[in-house]
């Protein structure tokens, strides 16, 4: 079952490595995706209030703040863009059939398909976060920026499951980009990368405990502010856990019934 | 025995909603399979012939349990197919079109590998299997093996789609119009090559085409389908001779009226022609019985209509014959 699984991630990783070398597009907009994020947020962030006046607040430095932020929300929604984006693809290109016909499992399928771009990405964080961390503390911000990034890809696994949903849902309505667009913000949102959790009022931070991604989100942030792990953030880590095992049979489900809607319509050739 | 594919009373209806206008839509009801049965032995080549429409690709696609019949039965090696997919999953190898299907940007190789992967193939296996189907159908010496997908022609194309059919060596493949539009000399290998894989190697192969010449010389067994009906089926020899003992008389004439001709022959021999325009002049063609008997009257005709006889033959009825013949029946 692992060599299985490791063996599908090799031919997503090919698709995946071929896709961005082979198209320079895709290449060039790998290299400055986080600081185009970065720029979003922190434009986002100035127009709620000053970079001291954050700085007072959340007691976390502005800077490392956001591009720990950016770097965190395109970590974690790898899984869903990948899974939604790319059986639409193969849709497209007439490839979705021979998918289809193949004995193998979607969800493990879906599951490989993330793993290509989170291992890009932990390079991408190795060449965006750590110069960063580094410049602003120095030695210590080296150790405390790798934990960084193995707490965001950790939090990207914890979404896998409920991400898998949400793009069974992507995929079985039929819409496409446009569903793609509403579902993205939502996640963007609730994850509280964008707008930390925690200043969040009580209702809608109760609403979003059940979301893997806000806890392990939530446990990173207070990682930075707090300048380490506490036996609260650890909680919640153990929580999204919970919560991603709680949803892996919904996933598997999820992608079962997108499955029987193709064999009712036909997938296209 | 033990059928390769077996397929009991298949319906098949497509709906789709219409828009009409901005709240109205309408619900169009398309019968694309109207209760078909069939049986594969292992070892042949059937031959699915019908014109575009007839539910040729509709067939393909519900016995390789990619679309959902709405009711009968599909039987894959003996075992209810919807009732055990990966099953059949494991059994067949299939090829739905000829230009599209593939990842642009992977070369042939690593698109074989990719699918190879899907199907479970174990690595070490999988690269040797590659490398011997893209030298089996040519590619290498074609430069497919290590060029993008997107700079394939289509010959390359309909070749490296026919090589991931055979990825798994299963044994039932189905190919869906597998030389549809191709150079002759791609179609000619991959029509060689699926004889020799039912009759060397004992694999049931489902093939589908709308070219008549076609499926007389790949295919053991033809079903004829049109309309979602298979409105007769046998060997080419078989369907030939079902078309009652007739014969067909062939003429090229030089000069001459097609419509005069017609009339001439309609009324005094109260037959009616297939007259068409060929390179040397004007090809008349009869289906008659007992075509010795009318020869001398239409040889006056000719005289009389003032044509050159080119050349004449009595012609044994071709596919197309016995397609026309049968594909008038259901349409009338
Ligand atoms: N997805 C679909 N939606 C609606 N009608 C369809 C669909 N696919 C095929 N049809 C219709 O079903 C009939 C059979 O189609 P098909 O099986 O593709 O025929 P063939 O392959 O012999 O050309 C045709 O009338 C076609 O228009
Ligand atoms: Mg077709």
């Amino acid at each position: 079952m692992l060599k299985r699984f490791i063996s599908l991630v090799r031919a997503e990783y090919m698709f995946v490595a071929a896709e961005i070398i082979r198209r320079k597009t895709i290449l060039f907009a790998l290299i400055l995706w986080p600081y185009i994020i970065m720029a979003f947020i922190v434009l986002l962030g100035s127009s709620m209030g000053t970079m001291s006046y954050f700085q007072q607040k959340t007691g976390a430095n502005p800077i490392l703040f956001f591009i720990t932020g950016s770097f965190l929300l395109i970590v974690s929604l790898i899984f869903f863009d990948e899974i939604s984006s790319r059986f639409w693809y193969d849709e497209f290109i007439g490839t979705l059939p021979y998918i289809m016909i193949a004995p193998t499992s979607k969800t493990m399928l879906a599951l490989a398909m993330g793993f290509p771009r989170l291992i890009i990405n932990i390079l991408v964080g190795l060449s965006s976060l750590i110069p960063v961390y580094f410049i602003l503390k120095s030695f210590p911000g080296l150790v405390e920026a790798l934990i960084v990034i193995a707490l965001s890809i950790f939090s990207a696994l914890t979404f896998s499951t409920l991400a898998i949903i949400f793009s069974s849902l992507v995929l079985i309505s039929g819409g496409g980009w446009r569903v793609l667009s509403i579902i993205r913000p939502l996640i963007m949102l609730i994850s509280g990368v964008l707008y930390p959790r925690f200043l969040l009022p009580l209702t809608i931070k109760f609403f979003t405990i059940i979301f893997p991604l806000a806890n392990s989100v939530e446990a990173i942030q207070l990682f930075l502010v707090q300048e380490g792990l506490t036996a609260y953030s650890l909680m919640l880590l153990g929580l999204a856990t919970a919560l991603a095992l709680l949803y892996a049979p919904v996933s598997i489900r999820s992608l079962r019934i997108w499955e029987h809607r193709i064999l009712i319509k036909g997938a296209k050739t | 025995m033990r059928y390769a594919v077996e397929a009991v009373r298949i319906v098949k209806k497509y709906v789709t909603k219409k828009r009409k206008g901005f709240f109205k839509s309408e619900t169009e009801v398309v019968e694309a399979l109207k209760g078909i049965s069939f049986k594969i032995r292992y070892g042949e080549v059937v031959g699915l012939l019908g014109p575009n429409g007839a539910g040729k690709t509709t067939t393909i696609k519900i016995v390789s349990t990619l679309l959902l019949p709405d009711s009968g039965k599909v039987f894959v090696d003996g075992v209810e197919a919807f009732k055990n997919l990966s099953y059949v999953r494991e059994k067949i190898g299939i090829m739905l079109t000829v230009e599209k299907g593939f990842f642009p940007k992977l070369t042939g190789r690593e698109n074989l590998i990719y699918f190879g992967t899907l199907y479970g193939l174990e690595r070490k296996l999988l690269e040797k299997r590659v490398n011997y189907l893209l030298d089996l159908l040519e590619l290498k010496e074609l430069g497919g093996s290590d060029k993008l997908y997107e700079e394939f022609s289509l010959g390359m194309k309909a070749r490296l789609a026919f090589a991931r059919a055979l990825l798994k060596d299963p044994p039932i493949i189905l190919l869906d119009e597998p030389t549809l539009g191709l150079d002759p000399v791609s179609a000619r290998k991959i029509r060689r090559i699926v004889k020799d894989l039912a009759h060397k190697e004992g694999k049931a192969v489902l093939y589908t085409t709308h070219n008549m010449f076609e499926a007389e010389i790949v295919c053991d067994r033809i079903l004829l389908i049109n309309k979602g009906v298979i409105v007769s089926e046998g060997t080419p020899e078989e369907l030939k001779n079902k078309i009652p003992k007739l014969k067909v008389i062939r003429a090229v004439l030089h000069g001459g009226n097609m419509e005069k001709l017609s009339k001439l022959i309609s009324s005094s021999l109260n037959l009616k022609p297939e007259i068409k325009i060929v390179e040397r002049g004007l090809e008349v063609k009869l289906a008659i019985k007992n075509p010795e008997e009318i020869l001398n009257d239409l040889l006056k005709i000719f005289n009389l209509a003032n044509v050159d006889v080119v050349s004449l033959n009595i012609e044994e009825p071709s596919l197309e014959d016995v397609f026309i013949y049968f594909a008038k029946g259901v349409i009338e």
